[in-house]
């Protein structure tokens, strides 16, 4: 009897580590899909001080994703919602994990000084800022990485809104770039078609009055989809605004108030849409919401726009 | 309060005299095969249940309960370590049975149970 019980629980235990087996390989195996979920909201609060002013919060949002997935991790997904999965992109093939978290970083810092430069100019107040050059936020290239600041190519100075087609015909680059504070001079060969950087227009805020600092706090958190929210927040507190609405919104913004459109937008409106008042979107995504009826969406072309939206809501 | 602090301190010397004659006797190669299949031993139980919750994480809200079921589970892992520890280092070195090796490998289990609680309650702390 003993030896037939002992029998039944081999056979019981090697079908079950077929079982555990295949979950492993679920859990671990990579697909070609990515996905973009609801994640929460930040108070801008959190996200800067601004000194001797009180912060008029509004709610920035992200959201999470997660590329690429598993097996498993896209069963799942699908079985919750099937809208929320997508081919990985090249910009996700390209760089992985650690290398987006970086690129986040940088672009949340820059987003951010972008913000407050024009908030402080728009209500009027001191800011003293200086142009850098163009930040890499590619890993597409193993001469230029992340985070290098590139200030000339062959000796012609990277100015603001310079037209960067006159460099395309030309196969050999003498680079002049920042990379971790220290200029680096190198001879870079375009031989790879493949190679494509991703350049971003890069600022520094050297003083301001009243002084502005963006919290380390929220390392977690990266992008530049949170400008617009971050620009409107400041200048509602320098110019002590009081409103009673919460105002919540996503929206890529430039220097000249141009608000770009974001990636993961419908995941964001459901993230915060239940606790806000407005919800404040690029208004060229605004066909993306044909199907939902709400009148909390406000489309923003422009920082102008959002600033009379603000005004006329006192 | 006096007697209790003394018994804590006079099992904790036990443990370190314990502890030195063994280490004194026990050979490297059976230190590393008992490592090596215990840990094996332990990772077998524990990391497809991880790897699941790891895939799970993708879920924001469910985030709290799938660090705290995390945490558990690294928490069982430990014990089952020092588990199998124990029976491998009285199967690869018999002689070494002549000390009390379920006191000793006992409390190596609890100070680092211990180390892992207040490391756990750190994560927590953040997390939370």
């Amino acid at each position: 009897m003993k030896k037939k019980n002992n029998e039944i629980l081999k056979k019981t235990l090697t079908i079950l580590s077929f079982a555990y087996f295949y979950l492993f390989i679920v859990s671990v195996y990579p697909t070609d899909y990515s996905t973009t979920l609801p994640g929460d909201t930040k108070a801008t609060e959190e996200i800067f001080k601004i000194e001797n002013y009180n912060v008029f919060s509004m709610d920035t949002i992200f959201v999470i994703t997660y590329s690429p997935l598993t097996y498993l991790q896209k069963s799942i997904i699908e079985f919750i919602s099937n809208d929320n999965i997508s081919k990985t992109n090249d910009f996700d093939k390209e760089n992985n994990n650690i290398e987006r978290y970086q690129i986040g970083q940088i672009q949340k810092q820059n987003s951010f000084n972008k913000s407050a430069i024009l908030a402080y100019k728009k209500a009027n107040k001191f800011i003293d800022y200086s142009f850098h050059g163009y930040v890499n936020l590619s890993n597409s290239s193993n001469d230029i990485k992340v985070g290098d600041i590139i200030r000339t190519i062959n000796d012609i100075e990277l100015v603001e809104g310079i037209d960067f087609q006159q460099f395309q015909s030309i196969n050999i680059y003498k680079i002049e770039l920042i990379r971790k504070n220290k200029m680096v001079t190198l001879e870079y060969q375009n031989q790879n078609p493949d190679i494509k950087l991703y350049l971003d227009s890069y600022y520094e805020i050297n003083s301001s009055i009243p002084a502005i600092s963006l919290s380390n706090e929220l390392d977690f958190i990266g992008g530049p989809s949170g400008g617009l929210i971050t620009a409107l927040s400041i200048y509602a507190s320098l110019k002590q605004l009081v409103l009673k609405y919460k105002i919540s919104g996503t929206g890529v913004i430039s220097l000249n108030g141009e608000v770009k459109p974001v990636g993961g937008l419908i995941q964001k409106y459901y993230t915060a849409y239940s606790n806000s008042d407005f919800f404040m979107i690029p208004s060229s995504q605004l066909e993306i919401f044909n199907s939902v009826e709400n009148s909390k969406i406000i489309p923003i072309s422009n920082f102008d726009e959002a600033i009379n939206f603000l005004e006329n809501l006192k | 309060m006096k007697k209790r602090f003394k018994e804590i301190l006079s099992r904790f010397m036990r443990f370190i005299n314990l502890q030195k004659k063994l280490n004194k006797e026990m050979k490297i190669s059976t230190l590393f095969k008992v490592t090596f299949l215990s840990f094996s031993i332990s990772l077998l139980f524990t990391l497809t249940p991880l790897l699941l919750i790891t895939n799970l994480l993708i879920l924001y809200n469910l985030r709290d309960l799938l660090v705290l079921l995390m945490l558990i589970l690294i928490f069982i892992g430990i014990q089952i370590y020092f588990h199998y520890y124990r029976i491998f280092l009285s199967r690869y070195q018999i002689d070494l049975t002549k000390y009390n090796l379920k006191f000793i490998i006992g409390y190596e289990k609890k100070i680092v149970s211990l180390i892992f609680i207040f490391f756990a309650i750190i994560v927590l702390a953040v997390f939370i």
